[in-house]
């Protein structure tokens, strides 16, 4: 990813790309020689050479003297000469690692510079609503329960949890409180998804959780361990997250898939440009 | 190869019984293990070559001199890669606060060993699942494994009934880079001889034979390829080391839904002389060092923590880390050694370093049960057979007299340890283990061996916590995708491996990182019973009638994985509150009734160390059982068990380890299903016959799922 924020690099890459990274020495000269630049002809612009100073000066820890600048300016220089040298020897020609190089490079830019940049808020909030199943967040309730064990009460439990649920229909959740059987959760269960209730309640308790109104005692609904009085204290119902919330996820979601759809169209407009022999 | 060092250490228990003998033998049984189709190819390969003595470098003179060189310049430095100095740059890692945070701790069910493609074993088996597959797999979306058909499509169809709260996918840290360069037709090292030999020999048999040779080499050396050209294989290895780091980004929940948390890891897979002494690497944070600590650059598990501990803990970039050691039962004697590299006994700060780098053992995956020896009497009574549980053939040979007939084969005068052993130690057990920590830490004041429980998969088809006795896909790709594959060879012994519970909070990476150092964690066999145990000395006697047993549990002691607090008086005894509920099931998994919870205690006294078994809530013997042909279950047992048990056998002044196990009434083993299926007649079938290992007397017919939780320690 740290290639993709240097637009300069896709920018020459782009260029020896467009221009042949494959070509000789001839092809070089040509392009030079059509933009009327001398290939033998080094430009380093007074802004970059003060570049060049100030950096190996920070390096350095050194005063960014001109003996610095020099010294910068002619290893710079060095290795333009060997660049453009190798390039003219073709030794980038069949070399595998700048072959891959250069094909990410030409995917990174037909994935498009500007999906780097996007979504903007519009397009994000857009995004998030077509592919809603991607965020959507289950609902969850926070309950208490009273617990009537099976184990315990053998044959009773039922008519156990049954007279629970009479002495504290209509009552208060405080009511609820020191009542029962240890279960192996607390009591109070916080703000849990179907899926997380099931985990310790078994389904059926969770199923019945997830639809009882809230503020009421229910009636004992059975768990693989026995019998649960439960009272639905608050709920969430299902819901999208806002954008905000889902911002960092969802936005690369939209950038890979732009990046997918514009390198699939790119890449289709090229393949029609080639004959497989 | 080096000679093997003596490792009689720490009191009788520790003895090796057998006379390990190291040899190439060893490494072609390790291949045998991992994968039996290798094995006819692999001894023909070495009886070819005549036992190469440093296997990597047999990667085919012939093969270099057939095949085009790929590099054009080679006066051109070959290692053009090189990692940048200092630490990986800060990544984002904050999350919102979860919606469901309970403080009294919830238990969150994962797989912490998990292998996809990226791993050698699995893709040369024709696994094709990724790392954000398996991510997938583990939060419930279906996905499909091998065979395929000719367009890559098909599959056998694969789906969790229950998704699982977290995982971390553990792909083998050795050959991350080789893998990814020879399946990638513009590196450089695509044409090499070992990459031509990955993708072209049946299966990549002689590859992978080599490289898992390599990893039982005491100084192991990378491919040629990558001995010539490092650079290139280092580029590799970084994309593939990111892809694992991607993949457990973008699964991991962090909004306040909390739906599911991924681990950065992967495996060290040091196998040094065939014993395996593997280990997971678990992250903590999302920052992780540029590449993982393999064999080859840590070949023992010393310097594995040495160098994590450079690398990331105190790398100063906000990294945390701990390593899980897995497979102890095919630790050939050496996995629970508590000796320096240079052989001499830990001293306090070698002991310390590695309680605090591994926290928790595996004690169960598809590999078998690493809790106990089979057969090790203990000084008070009979042997424990549930150490039979779910063995590997080499814990039930352990080379005595006593040992059933059909062992005098597998364990005898030659025989090797490790992947090839059929004689282990019990000190590759946790049991043995633990017992051995309470050795050492009267010896140096600090217990090495102070680990808790996990139980994981160590699927190699990229499908954590696939655990169903009723579903089972086989271990490994093509491998084993047949029955008849299935039931031939030792794998008719493997298992489709266990779960990891931890106790925590919420469901976060940090939660779940906490729970994990604290050791408040059991392992299952693969079902999910809800199991508690709180260790201290007040506890009311009539605790299991109290609704908030669990505040009281938390208030007045210590939870699984703690150390007992300093006694309240001089006469009191530690009281244990047990606590233990079926698994609740799942629409197409009902979950099996309990039998019986049980208290494992190992203590030390003036003539050594002791083990004994309690059964301290239901009945082991309750008469449930299974009908093997039709699998319904008969009898009954219990659907949740709690007692406060109070150690009758307690003396101050000896140092005891306690932890509980719960076994479940019995249900079909898959093999079972899978004999059933193929219609076998144990009256009429020959000997001969592929699922001739369906009728052997050893191979059991049912299986007690069951959980281990982490010990509770006492220390005088």
């Amino acid at each position: 990813m740290s290639i993709s924020r240097q637009p300069l690099v896709h920018f020459a890459l782009l260029g020896a790309a467009i221009f042949g990274v494959a070509a000789a020495r001839d092809r070089i000269r040509a392009h030079h020689a059509a933009r009327g630049v001398d290939p033998h002809v080094i430009v380093v612009r007074p802004e970059l050479a003060r570049a060049l100073r100030t950096e190996a000066a920070r390096r350095n820890g050194s005063a960014a003297t001109p003996e610095i600048e020099r010294a910068a300016v002619r290893a710079f220089v060095d290795e333009e000469i060997l660049y453009r040298e190798a390039i003219a020897l073709g030794l980038d020609r069949g070399d595998p690692i700048v072959r891959r190089r250069l094909v990410q490079e030409m995917e990174t830019i037909l994935r498009g510079l500007d999906a780097r940049s996007g979504p903007d808020d519009r397009e994000l909030a857009a995004w998030v609503s077509a592919h809603r199943e991607r965020y959507v967040q289950p609902a969850r309730v926070a309950f208490r329960h009273v617990f009537v064990s099976r184990e315990r009460s053998g044959r009773d439990g039922l008519a156990r949890a049954t007279a629970l649920f009479a002495a504290l229909d209509g009552s208060e959740i405080a009511r609820g409180a020191g009542l029962g059987d240890p279960f192996v959760v607390s009591a109070d269960v916080p703000m849990e998804s179907e899926r997380e209730i099931a985990a310790a309640f078994g389904p059926a308790v969770a199923a019945a959780a997830m639809r009882a109104a809230s503020g009421r005692w229910l009636a004992p609904v059975e768990s693989p361990s026995g019998w649960h009085v439960v009272f639905v204290r608050d709920r969430m119902e299902s819901r999208v997250p806002a954008v905000a919330e889902v911002r960092s996820r969802a936005a690369e979601d939209f950038r890979v898939d732009r990046g997918d759809q514009a390198f699939a169209a790119s890449l289709a407009r090229l393949r029609a440009r080639y004959r497989v022999q | 190869m080096s000679a093997r060092r003596p490792v009689a250490i720490g009191g009788p228990g520790a003895r090796v019984l057998c006379d390990h003998r190291r040899g190439m033998r060893t490494a072609h049984n390790f291949v045998l293990v991992i994968w039996p189709r290798a094995l006819v190819l692999a001894i023909a390969t070495v009886a070819l070559t005549g036992c190469p003595s440093s296997p990597n470098a047999d990667a085919g003179d012939a093969m270099d001199a057939e095949l085009p060189d790929t590099i054009l310049a080679p006066d051109v430095p070959a290692d053009m890669f090189r990692l940048p100095d200092g630490p990986p740059p800060r990544l984002p890692d904050d999350r919102q606060a979860c919606a469901a945070r309970n403080p009294l701790r919830q238990p969150y069910f994962g797989d912490l060993h998990v292998h996809t493609t990226m791993s050698f074993d699995a893709v040369v088996a024709g696994t094709r699942l990724r790392p954000r597959d398996a991510y997938d797999f583990a939060r419930g979306r279906p996905v499909a494994l091998p065979p395929y058909d000719a367009a890559g499509g098909g599959g056998r169809r694969s789906q969790l009934d229950r998704p699982l709260d977290f995982a971390a996918v553990t792909d083998h840290g050795e050959f991350l880079g080789e893998i990814r360069m020879c399946l990638d037709p513009a590196s450089p090292g695509y044409l090499d001889g070992v990459c031509v030999r990955l993708r072209e020999t049946p299966l990549g048999t002689d590859l992978f034979a080599e490289l898992g040779l390599s990893l039982t080499q005491p100084n192991p050396m990378r491919v040629r390829f990558c001995q010539r050209q490092p650079g290139e294989c280092l580029r590799e290895l970084r994309d593939a080391w990111q892809e694992t780091q991607d993949a457990a980004e973008s699964a991991y929940d962090r909004t306040s839904a909390c739906q599911f948390t991924s681990f950065v890891g992967y495996e060290w897979t040091g196998t040094t002389g065939a014993s395996n002494l593997h280990r997971n690497v678990l992250f903590r944070t999302r920052q992780v060092p540029w590449t993982p600590v393999s064999y080859y650059e840590a070949n023992t598990p010393q310097r594995l923590w040495s160098q994590l501990d450079t690398l990331c803990l105190r790398a100063g970039f906000g990294c945390d880390v701990l390593a899980i050691p897995h497979n102890s039962n095919l630790g050939g004697g050496t996995i629970f050694v508590p000796r320096a590299d240079d052989a001499m006994p830990y001293d306090r700060a070698q002991a310390e370093q590695r309680a605090r780098m591994e926290p928790l053992v595996e004690i169960y995956q598809h590999k078998g049960a690493s809790e106990c020896l089979v057969g090790w009497p203990s000084p008070l009574g009979p042997a424990d057979e549930q150490c039979r549980f779910e063995a590997l053939p080499s814990a039930i040979c352990t080379g005595r007299p006593t040992d059933p007939p059909d062992c005098s084969p597998l364990c005898g005068p030659g025989v090797v340890g490790g992947f090839g052993s059929v004689c282990p130690s019990p000190n590759d057990y946790v049991r043995g283990a633990l017992t051995l920590g309470l050795q050492e830490r009267a010896r140096l004041g600090a217990n090495p061996f102070e680990f808790g429980l996990i139980g994981s998969t160590d699927t190699h088809n990229g499908t954590p916590g696939n655990v169903s006795e009723r579903t089972f896909p086989g271990h490994m790709a093509m491998v084993d995708d047949q029955p008849v594959e299935q039931m031939t060879g030792r794998p008719g012994r493997f298992s489709p491996g266990g779960l990891a519970v931890i106790w925590a909070d919420e469901n976060s990476r940090d939660a779940l990182f906490d729970a994990l150092r604290r050791r408040e964690t059991y392992a299952t066999s693969g079902t999910r019973p809800i199991v508690r145990f709180f260790g201290g000395w007040s506890y009311a006697i009539d605790l299991c009638t109290v609704p908030d047993l669990v505040s009281q549990g938390y208030a007045h002691g210590v939870p699984m994985g703690g150390v007992l607090p300093m006694r309240a008086s001089m006469t009191s005894s530690p009281r244990f509150v047990v606590q233990a509920f079926r698994d609740p099931g799942s629409t197409p998994d009902a979950g099996a009734q309990l039998a019986v919870a049980q208290v494992v205690k190992g203590w030390l006294d003036a003539t050594g160390p002791h083990e004994r078994v309690y059964d301290v809530v239901g009945n082991l013997n309750n008469g449930a059982g299974v009908d093997p042909a039709t699998c319904a279950l008969t009898g009954t047992g219990s659907d949740s068990l709690c007692t406060v048990w109070t150690d009758p056998d307690f003396h101050a002044d000896e140092a005891a380890f306690y932890y509980v196990r719960v076994i479940e009434n019995p249900t079909c083993r898959w093999s079972t299903r899978v004999c059933t299926a193929a219609r076998v007649d144990c009256t009429t079938l020959p000997a001969t016959d592929p699922f001739a290992q369906c009728c052997h007397p050893r191979l059991p017919r049912d299986i007690r799922e069951r959980a281990w939780t982490s010990p509770i320690w006492y220390y005088p």
